[in-house]
């Protein structure tokens, strides 16, 4: 505890010898320049560094290691310019934490309604859509049109068909590539006395695709399986494709 | 900075003290403390400390800009409270790093069904519903298996359920039942299962049914937010055919 103590070695009437002041200067200097102030020389909140203190003079090296913890930082102030891209990793984001509502929009794309009663010849195009995607998989699938009415049905238009065997089938592309084949037949032994009739629901084609990033092309179109005839046989279908990106 | 005090000396021993001597003394006192000023030579090392500075006096004016740099900031100090709102966009997330335990629950619903429906004119007959409460993002439904049992949406004869042999007096040619799916009292779903043959010709012996798949029924819907219940019916066209329905309807938010 560095305290200014001036030896005091004269008195009245007493003759003044040089040392008398020589100690009253020496200490003075020693404590200024040997012993040095400290945290005593100076008053309990004594300092008030937004007065004394220069603005801006306060560098991050003046600021220790550490120094600065929850308590000292305001709430919200760390704001997103203050983060460093890439900051947030798996370990700062709260188990459950990602809600819908943090995710982007799904990534959903409706075709157009498309309805066709009698498909004759087939290897006509029904429908097509693009996505474009981010490389994730996609689904691709039938639904429903817009009036939540689908179909999907082979059937002859005669009462007296002469073919036993039945079969159509859509093709579902993706870009130039064949995504998967969705026949829907039939075959009978004892045809030509009525209207053969197949249906089944359309939602039944259903793929999912694993494209590369960027826009993609999916179409379905009908064709004829190899090895038979459609000549009696006509299809309907209606309803509409639907591609979204899974997240 | 060096700083060091030097109090002026013009006295000595056996001259006169003079006023001007002890002036001397107390000027250089007064210049050191009030002019010179002290500064870090002149205090100790850790010399002082914070209870010398006024409480709340260093303010943000005092911190230069970008002053508090990582290494100042305690690990872990910048707690949920201290983000901005907002303030977590997507470059700030490392990529491949929201990984799947990050995402809230899933919350799919989902209702098991197990349903005869009796033979009829087309009135529709409920299978299952399930409701959800969305924020907003496409619904996906579908029908998919029990565990361990045989999942089929189905037509027989009057008397059949899945599994057994009925031989039905009454069987007709044409077969054919419709599924729907409504959201509220909104039809978004629509799918005919038909067949019609004349094969085998004697129809009045031979049991004849329809079996499909349940999982072939599927739907992505996309409504508003809201809390919504999707309801599968099936109705018959025939009186002499009765139909069945067994599996589950689930429903999710993508």
């Amino acid at each position: 505890m560095p305290r200014l103590t001036i030896p005091k070695n004269y008195n009245d009437a007493e003759v003044l010898f040089e040392a008398d002041l020589d100690d009253f200067k020496d200490s003075t200097e020693e404590l200024l320049n040997d012993t040095l102030l400290d945290s005593d020389n100076f008053q309990l909140e004594g300092i008030t560094a937004s007065t004394k203190i220069v603005n801006a003079t306060i560098t991050n090296s003046i600021i220790a290691v550490d120094a600065i913890q929850t308590t000292t930082i305001d709430s919200a102030a760390v704001t997103t310019a203050k983060l460093i891209d890439d900051s947030v990793g798996t370990a700062q984001v709260q188990d459950g934490a990602v809600t819908r509502a943090k995710l982007e929009a799904v990534n959903i794309v409706y075709g157009s309604d498309f309805s066709n009663s009698s498909i004759n010849p087939v290897g006509s195009t029904l429908s097509t859509l693009s996505i474009t995607t981010t490389g994730r998989p996609v689904i691709i699938m039938c639904v429903p049109d817009s009036s939540g009415d689908s179909n999907f049905e082979i059937y002859t238009p005669s009462s007296t068909p002469s073919q036993s065997t039945f079969f159509m089938k859509c093709v579902l592309n993706s870009d130039a590539t064949t995504l998967g084949h969705f026949p829907l037949g039939t075959k009978v032994s004892n045809p030509g006395t009525t209207n053969e009739v197949f249906q089944i629901p359309l939602s039944s084609i259903f793929a999912f695709d694993v494209p590369s990033a960027g826009a993609h092309t999916y179409s379905l179109v009908t064709s004829l399986i190899s090895g038979t005839s459609n000549s009696e046989w006509r299809l309907s279908i209606k309803g509409r494709l639907v591609a979204y990106e899974v997240m | 900075m060096s700083n060091p005090f030097t109090m002026t000396k013009n006295y000595a021993d056996a001259q006169l003290l003079l006023a001007d001597d002890l002036d001397q003394m107390a000027f250089s006192l007064e210049e050191f403390i009030n002019m010179t000023g002290i500064n870090d030579d002149n205090i100790q090392t850790n010399g002082l400390v914070g209870s010398n500075i006024a409480t709340n006096s260093i303010t943000a004016a005092k911190l230069a800009s970008n002053s508090i740099a990582t290494t100042n900031l305690q690990d872990d100090s910048v707690t949920n409270p201290k983000l901005a709102t907002t303030a977590i966009t997507t470059v700030k997330l490392k990529d491949s790093n929201i990984i799947r335990s990050k995402l809230e629950a899933l919350g799919q619903q989902e209702s098991n069904f197990s349903t005869t429906v009796p033979s009829g004119s087309g009135s529709q007959v409920t299978l299952g519903s399930v409701t959800i409460t969305t924020t907003g993002r496409p619904v996906f439904l579908t029908v998919p298996a029990l565990s361990y049992t045989s999942s089929t949406l189905d037509v027989g004869p009057n008397g059949y359920t899945y599994g057994t042999s009925v031989t039905s007096s009454g069987a007709t040619t044409n077969m054919n039942f419709t599924l729907y799916i409504f959201r509220g009292v909104t039809q978004i779903y629509t799918a005919t299962i038909r067949r019609n043959t004349a094969d085998p010709n004697s129809a009045s012996t031979s049991e004849r049914k329809i079996t499909i798949p349940s999982g072939s029924v599927q739907m992505i819907d996309s409504p508003t937010s809201g809390t919504y219940t999707y309801t599968l019916k099936m109705a018959l066209s025939t009186t002499t055919y009765n139909g069945q329905g067994r599996g589950r309807i689930l429903a999710y938010e993508l």
